[in-house]
């Protein structure tokens, strides 16, 4: 038998395991095959003069591309589609933190498109709800009260006393602790963001049902 | 039941020294009965790397291009260890019974 009798005998054999091997990702598929092809060909070395007998007992030795293909759809973990968050997730963000400035409905958009996200779960939709509702427009009011200063004018012992009259700066807070609320109003909801951003943006993150429909696909395991 | 076996001589042909697909399966294919279809031993492989308990590196070759060649983890000779035990139970028990009904 020639080499190239050998080769397409080969060859044919290899289209066939690709073919069986269609289920599985494209990048895989052409690993295992490009393995598969190496092996073949490092048996081939063994052999001086191989008959045509030879390659085909050398191919049966490898197994039926079936027998791979099953083999290869029990590889764990199962192939999950990576599931990274879209412009439906990019919104919900964006709104949670500004939408409070459009009369805090945009806030309320962006609550519904974070519960309505597959990306996310429950503990996070709740983070995301309740720090800090209205977002940083919630921080700007806030901030404009705690930092009012309001003056009162009192002369204790009336118009006519030698008493001075003096002026009183009341704040609702002490300034030290309405710049600290403050501040907090903004940092935290940015960290909450930016927690979901980076969430959103996990490889892996699936929708439950995605997961679900894998785990119940039969897995030819034995 | 010999599926779930060949991974843990895979494990076991691991333990003192790293080896390429194609050598592993020379070594299984020397016990009769163990590797039928020598080619799944690379899907296995790739399971055995995804659950962590081999690791995979190329390496050039003497003859020919780089070679993948697999190397047992910690986590792998774990799962070889309490495999190791409960397999040893297993015959046990098999090998009495057999016994008793005067199989052997």
């Amino acid at each position: 038998m020639t080499e190239v009798e050998a080769d397409r005998l080969v060859g044919d054999y290899l289209t066939r395991l690709d073919t069986a091997l269609s289920g599985l990702p494209e990048d895989r598929r052409s690993q295992l095959v490009s393995e598969i092809a190496e092996h073949i060909s490092m048996a081939r070395k063994r052999l001086v003069n191989p008959t045509e007998a030879d390659i085909m007992n050398l191919l049966d030795r490898v197994g039926t591309p079936e027998a791979i293909a099953a083999e290869a759809a029990g590889e764990m973990p199962p192939p999950v589609p990576a599931r990274p968050g879209g412009i439906q997730e990019f919104l919900a963000i964006v709104l949670l933190l500004f939408g409070g400035f459009l009369f805090g409905v945009g806030w309320l958009v962006g609550v519904a498109l974070l519960w309505t996200s597959r990306v996310w779960r429950v503990r996070e939709k709740i983070l995301g709800t309740l720090v800090i509702p209205g977002g940083l427009a919630t921080a700007l009011l806030l901030g404009g009260w705690v930092l009012t200063v309001s003056h009162s004018f009192s002369c204790a012992g009336g118009a006519h006393s030698r008493t001075p009259c003096v002026t009183t700066l009341s704040r609702p807070l002490p300034e030290a602790a309405g710049i600290v609320l403050l501040a907090g109003l903004i940092v935290v909801p940015v960290v909450v963001a930016v927690h979901l951003y980076r969430v959103a943006k996990k490889p892996g993150r699936v929708d439950p049902r995605t997961t679900a429909r894998l785990i119940s696909a039969p897995t030819f395991r034995g | 039941m010999r599926r779930g076996a060949i991974e843990y001589c895979v494990l076991a042909l691991l333990i003192d020294e790293e080896r390429y697909g194609f050598d592993l399966v020379r070594e299984l294919g020397e016990s009769d009965g163990l590797l039928t279809n020598e080619g799944t031993i690379y899907p296995l492989l790739t399971r055995l790397r995804n659950e962590g308990l081999v690791e995979t590196t190329w390496q050039e070759s003497a003859q020919g291009p780089p070679r993948r060649y697999h190397k047992i983890t910690r986590q792998g000779r774990a799962a070889l260890r309490s495999f190791v035990d409960e397999w040893n139970r297993f015959r046990d028990s098999v090998d009495h019974i057999l016994a008793k009904g005067g199989a052997t």
